[in-house]
């Protein structure tokens, strides 16, 4: 799976906790999630959640604590995808 | 240096259902906390956002002073939780609720936290001296949008803020390169002696900010906000 995927399918993961989801259309590696999409910190386990039920892959939030912005969040789906196989 | 962390959780805004599966909650608090939750206390749920709200707020705190700091819940240790009736605390006649008092480490650094629990909403605040210096305030809004939460805590804070100047001067709100509030006035003073801290969630905003003892007296008056 290359990042370019796991970046469209991101979009669908923080759709539900985006308010201003024509931001989503745009988003890139340096793309801050609390920052630029505004989603509250409170959705970040959601995000999480929504991302191990998406790859069927465990991710505790220490090692997702720097799942800070869309690129590191691809990052550690990469890494666990790769662990996984 | 002082410093103060503030977080609100709208109970309205959290999946209830979600919480309460392990796979949610282990990833906001630890086995040891999990053994100190007591069901007559209050629901689980809100005990797993009780926690949440305690770390973020000991996080926001304790970055102020460890800058690049990264927040991991489960590394954010909250213990000693008890109540704090209220009037045993300094809150004054006006708060209704107990205050939940705690002691929270986050990295290296030990803090303590004071929440209230109410039906809408759990909100924390940690800092680094007395709670006796502490301002701080929660206000429903009618317009969750982020840039509304925003432009409204702001504008709180700062009316807020005036009372402590005892001459007219323009307050503003602008961010460390860090992303925290400080506060400037008069377009080039920095009042780093006032830290202070925001947070919302849906329909709330809440602020708090550490007045020093020796300018409480300098508050001019005391009008009650908008929406009070």
């Amino acid at each position: 799976m290359t990042r370019a995927e796991i970046l469209e399918e991101l979009k669908t993961i923080l759709k539900p906790y985006t308010v201003d989801k024509e931001l989503l259309a745009g988003i890139n590696d340096n793309t801050d999630l609390i920052k630029d999409l505004k989603i509250n910190s409170a959705n970040l386990v959601d995000v999480i959640i929504d991302a191990e039920a998406k790859y069927n892959v465990e991710i505790d939030y220490d090692s997702a604590e720097e799942m800070t912005n869309v690129g590191s969040c691809i990052d550690i789906i990469m890494k666990k995808l790769n662990t996984s196989e | 240096m002082n410093s103060i962390g503030i977080d609100i959780v709208a109970l309205h805004e959290v999946d209830i259902q979600r919480t309460v599966l392990p796979q949610f909650y282990s990833k906001i608090i630890t086995a040891a906390e999990l053994a100190c939750y007591d069901a007559a206390a209050m629901p689980f749920y809100q005990y797993i956002w009780l926690l949440w709200s305690v770390k973020e707020a000991a996080y926001k705190c304790a970055s102020r002073l460890q800058p690049g700091l990264l927040f991991s819940p489960t590394r954010t240790l909250v213990s000693n939780i008890s109540i704090l009736a209220t009037a045993a605390s300094n809150y004054g006649p006006e708060l209704q609720d107990d205050v939940i008092i705690a002691q929270v480490e986050v990295n290296g650094l030990q803090l303590h936290t004071h929440s209230v629990v109410t039906e809408n909403y759990i909100v924390s605040i940690a800092c680094t001296g007395s709670f006796d210096e502490v301002q701080w305030d929660v206000r429903h809004i009618d317009d969750p949008h982020p840039d509304n939460q925003s432009a409204m805590v702001r504008q709180l804070v700062i009316k807020e803020l005036q009372e402590y100047y005892p001459q007219p001067c323009n307050i503003a709100i602008a961010k460390t390169i860090e992303g925290l509030p400080i506060i400037v006035r008069d377009d080039s003073i920095v009042d780093d002696n006032m830290p202070l801290s925001f947070s919302h969630h849906g329909h709330y905003v809440a602020y708090a900010f550490v007045v020093p003892r020796r300018f409480k007296c300098l508050k001019v008056h005391s009008e009650p906000l908008p929406g009070s």
